[in-house]
C-alpha cells in the first residue's frame, strides 16, 4: 500500500513538472527570461523529487517482497 | 683438461635442462593465460575504454554538438564589423564546460551544466542561424548527436563516485525475481508515458497555443517565427534533460542506489541516539520559530 502511494505521488510529481515547463514557454514567449529560467529550474527540481519518491516506492516494494 | 671439459659439458647440460624447464613453464603459463584470455582481454578493453577512448568519444561528440549549435553563430560573429563580446563568451562557455567535464569526469558538469550552459548561447544566435537550426534535418542531426553524447558521457563519468560503494553480493533471489522485473518494466514504461506528455504539451504550447502565438507576435513583432524556433529548441533541450533524469539515470543506477540507501540507513541507525534526535528536533523548532519571528517583523 505504501509503495503504491509513493509510486502514485512520484508519478504525480513527474506529471506536475509539465506545468512548470509549460509556464517556462509562456514566460519566454513574453521575453521574461529570468522567470522562464526560474520556472525551468523548478520543473527540473520537481522531476528530481518525483524520481527519488519513485525509487523509494520500488525499494519499499522490494523489501516487502523479500 | 678432461676434467674441465667434463665439468663444462655437465654445466651445459644442466643449463640446457634448466632452459627446457623454463620453456616448459613458459608454455604452461601461456596455456594458463590462453585459458584466461577472454576475461583478461575484456578487462583490458574496458580499462582502455574508460581511460583512453571515453574522453576522446565524449570530446568528439560534445564538440560536434557544440559546433552544430554555435559554429554558424561563431562564423557570423567573425563577419561582423564589431563582434559582440557577450555573444562570443556565451558561445564559448559550453566548450569550456565540456573540457572541464571530461577532465574531471563529473557527471553534473557534463550532463547538466553543459546543457544549461548552452542556453544563453542560443539566445545570442542571429535570427538566420536560429532558423537554420530549426530546420527538420538539423533538429534530427542535433537530436541524434545529443542522444549519443548523453549515453556515452553517462556511461563513463563519475566512476570514482561509485567506487566507494562495496559491491556486496545481493541476497538470495534478489534481482532475479520475475515480479521485480515487472516492477522495473512498469517503472520505465510509466516514465516513458510521462515523457510523451512532457513532449506533447510544451510542443503544443510552442506551435499551436493561440495565447503563446499572440505573445510571440506582440513581443517579437519583427520575426515571430524565429522566436518560435528558439522556443522549440529550448523545449527540445528541456525534454532531453528530462528524459535523461527521469528514465535513463534511474533505470541504470537502481542497484547502486539500493546499496547506497541500505548503507546510509545502517550508518544512521548506528549514529542516531536519543540525545542527537532531541538536539535535531530542538534545532528545527528554533529555526522555525526564528523564521516565523522574521515574517512577523516584516509584516
Amino acid at each position: 500500500m505504501r509503495a503504491t502511494i509513493y509510486d502514485t505521488f512520484g508519478l504525480g510529481l513527474l506529471l506536475g513538472s509539465t506545468f512548470f515547463f509549460y509556464q517556462t514557454i509562456s514566460f519566454l514567449a513574453q521575453k521574461d527570461y529570468v522567470s522562464g529560467v526560474i520556472a525551468m529550474a523548478i520543473g527540473f527540481l520537481v522531476i528530481r523529487v518525483g524520481v527519488e519518491v519513485s525509487k523509494l516506492a520500488i525499494l519499499i516494494r522490494r523489501e516487502s517482497n523479500d | 683438461m678432461d676434467a674441465d671439459f667434463t665439468e663444462t659439458s655437465a654445466l651445459k647440460s644442466t643449463s640446457t635442462e634448466l632452459a627446457d624447464a623454463r620453456a616448459a613453464d613458459a608454455a604452461a603459463d601461456v596455456d594458463d593465460f590462453s585459458a584466461l584470455a577472454p576475461r583478461g582481454s575484456s578487462l583490458e578493453w574496458s580499462e582502455l575504454m574508460a581511460s583512453k577512448l571515453w574522453p576522446v568519444a565524449v570530446l568528439v561528440l560534445g564538440g560536434s554538438l557544440w559546433a552544430q549549435l554555435f559554429g554558424l553563430g561563431l562564423v557570423a560573429e567573425g563577419q561582423f564589423d564589431q563582434p559582440r563580446l557577450s555573444a562570443l563568451v556565451a558561445y564559448l562557455i559550453p566548450l569550456f564546460l565540456l573540457v572541464a567535464g571530461v577532465w574531471s569526469r563529473a557527471p553534473v558538469i557534463l550532463l547538466t551544466l553543459f546543457m544549461v550552459g548552452s542556453l544563453p548561447g542560443l539566445l545570442f544566435l542571429p535570427d538566420q542561424e536560429k532558423l537554420l537550426l530549426g530546420e527538420g534535418s538539423s533538429m534530427l542531426r542535433i537530436g541524434l548527436t545529443l542522444a549519443l553524447f548523453l549515453a556515452i558521457a553517462s556511461a563513463g563519468s563519475g566512476e570514482d563516485v561509485g567506487s566507494d560503494v562495496p559491491h556486496e553480493p545481493l541476497a538470495n533471489g534478489e534481482g532475479s525475481d520475475a515480479q521485480e522485473t515487472w516492477v522495473m518494466q512498469r517503472f520505465v514504461m510509466a516514465r516513458i508515458g510521462v515523457l510523451a506528455v512532457l513532449f506533447a504539451l510544451p510542443a503544443y504550447s510552442v506551435f499551436q497555443d493561440p495565447e503563446v502565438a499572440s505573445s510571440l507576435s506582440k513581443f517579437y513583432p519583427d520575426a515571430p517565427h524565429v522566436a518560435r524556433t528558439f522556443l522549440g529548441l529550448i523545449h527540445f533541450f528541456v525534454w532531453s534533460v528530462a528524459a535523461y533524469m527521469m528514465v535513463l539515470v534511474p533505470s541504470l543506477n537502481m542497484e547502486y542506489d539500493h546499496r547506497r540507501l541500505a548503507r546510509k540507513l545502517g550508518e544512521q541507525y548506528r549514529e542516531l541516539t536519543r540525545k542527537r534526535i532531541g538536539l535535531r528536533v530542538l534545532a528545527w523548532v528554533g529555526v522555525s520559530a526564528g523564521m516565523i519571528g522574521v515574517m512577523l517583523l516584516l509584516t
